[in-house]
């Protein structure tokens, strides 16, 4: 079966093609469709780098990537995207947020006054699957910051993408609000199964949710290793106390150790 | 207690111009100053109360005049704004031109003005738009350019154009710093005004002045003075409500949560 997302001999290079910073060199990586593969790295290793260019906002100076049958060339459409900052509009509140991409997105841009019913919802189940049923007419300045990220992850699914891009969405939170969140998209990973890529600097949230965790290095941003994660799911979140779990944990530790020095 | 709180609050504007008039009243008295040097406020205001409808009839033409030019600066600052802010190329192109237009004494202007236009309304209404039309552009243009990167890379990723990126999220985000220049217009229009209308024009409260003025009739002066601060103060005031109704989500911090 083809990959869904196909890295073929990509490199980026910023800022001129001889001279500039080399972001990404020579990545080969293929993710299947529905599968969470996470990304973990010292900082500066290219890892919110490759995020763009999977979704065609930077353009590549070599290689291919080939997402969904179709060569990067633009924007890919229809994929979703949620950063460290919940980046929400201040002036629409919890359920017209999580509904924005509708506005934006084909084919739902073309009905979403008809079907408004509908979408409406769809956020309403997609925010009761984080725990914010309930605060739909809040406004951002009104929720936390766990709550804010909860709400951002709506927004990055409400238009079911096939490929949600996850870029540190839990790194500004605290250990416990991160941990729910984990539960939280796990069981929204499981129950729709989108293609998820999560980039992070936690290597517990990776081998706690991904199937497949890419280890990369810095100067020039590059894959040095990768590790599959077997765990049967859903996955408890006792696990991350297992003793299999630290060793996993532990032999990537010390692969990062070794590439950052 | 708290009634009483947000009573005096309220009442503390008031009581400060009340207390600036007494204080310029006494002041008048205590150091005998002449009328035709700084008229007393009880003075000014006997003179509005005696020529009021001429002096309302020339507050009334300044006020087209202003409201006017205001609204084509409002237009144009708008548009400007939204493209200028819209790209970076632009925003960089036109800045300079922008700045230099600004820097220059729209007093001067009005001469010129006069030879395309003859004297009168029209000179008025372009010399308040020049005024009030540059504070609009650059407040819209930096809303507009400072949109988080992160945002616009979440709307991209969705297949949005520029238009709706515009219309999404770009426009709306620059409505805080629109309002936030409309107060700021709002009071240099009245300044172009009236400039215009003491250089060339046979009405309106910049007329109304100058004519007083050499006829040494200083309390008429002044109550121009006095008829355009009110009607300053008003159009800022309904200019506020507007901020506060519109972009009310903006100003969280001070009035709007509960």
């Amino acid at each position: 079966m083809q990959p869904f997302v196909d890295f073929k001999n990509v490199s980026l290079r910023y800022g001129g093609v001889e001279k500039g910073l080399l972001a990404l060199s020579d990545i080969n990586l293929q993710v299947k469709e529905g599968e969470f593969v996470a990304i973990v790295g010292p900082s500066g290793c290219g890892k919110s780098t490759f995020l763009k260019a999977t979704s065609g906002l930077w353009p590549v100076t070599s290689g291919e990537i080939v997402v969904n049958n179709a060569k990067v060339k633009g924007p890919v459409n229809c994929v979703g995207m949620a950063f460290q900052n919940p980046t929400l509009l201040p002036w629409r509140n919890t359920l017209d947020n999580v509904m924005l991409p509708l506005e934006v997105v084909k084919p739902q841009r073309y009905n979403w006054r008809q079907k408004r019913s509908e979408y409406v919802q769809a956020a309403k189940t997609l925010l009761d699957m984080v725990s914010l049923a309930g605060s739909e007419d809040k406004f951002p300045w009104e929720l936390s910051g766990g709550m804010q990220q909860r709400v951002s992850i709506c927004r990055s699914l409400i238009h079911d993408p096939k490929l949600l891009m996850l870029d540190e969405p839990f790194g500004a939170l605290d250990m416990f609000t991160r941990e729910d969140l984990w539960t939280a998209l796990q069981d929204i990973w499981l129950k729709k199964r989108p293609t998820i890529i999560l980039v992070t600097h936690d290597i517990r949230e990776a081998v706690y949710l991904a199937d497949r965790v890419i280890i990369m290095a810095a100067k020039p941003g590059r894959i040095v290793s990768e590790q599959t994660i077997t765990f049967t799911r859903p996955r408890p979140l006792t696990l991350t106390f297992d003793s299999e779990f630290g060793e996993i944990f532990s032999s990537i530790r010390a692969k990062i150790t070794e590439v950052s020095r | 207690m708290k009634p009483l709180a947000t009573l005096v609050e309220a009442a503390i504007p008031l009581i400060v111009i009340i207390a600036f008039f007494l204080i310029w009243e006494l002041a008048t008295i205590i150091f005998q100053i002449p009328q035709f040097l700084l008229p007393a406020p009880s003075a000014i205001f006997a003179v509005i109360v005696k020529s009021f409808w001429p002096i309302m009839g020339h507050a009334w033409q300044t006020m087209f005049t202003t409201s006017i030019g205001f609204l084509i600066a409002v237009a144009f600052g708008l548009f400007g704004g939204v493209v200028l802010g819209s790209s970076r190329t632009l925003y960089k192109a036109f800045y300079p031109l922008l700045i230099g237009f600004n820097s220059i004494p729209k007093v001067a202007v009005v001469p010129v003005l006069v030879i395309w236009f003859g004297i009168g309304t029209v000179p008025a209404i372009i010399s308040a738009f020049l005024i009030s039309f540059f504070p609009i552009v650059v407040n819209v243009a930096t809303g507009i350019a400072t949109l988080e990167p992160e945002l616009k890379d979440v709307l991209l990723a969705l297949g949005a154009k520029r238009r709706d990126i515009m219309l999404k999220v770009g426009i709306p985000r620059s409505m805080p710093y629109f309002f936030a220049s409309l107060k700021v217009a709002i009071t240099l229009a009245f300044v172009g005004a009236i400039i215009s209308e003491t250089v060339a024009a046979n009405s309106g409260i910049g007329y109304l002045m100058v004519s007083a003025a050499s006829r040494f009739d200083v309390p008429l002066v002044f109550a121009g003075l006095l008829v355009t601060s009110v009607m300053g103060v008003g159009m800022y005031a309904v200019a506020a409500v507007i901020e506060q109704r519109t972009v009310g989500w903006a100003m969280r911090g001070t009035a709007a949560q509960p």
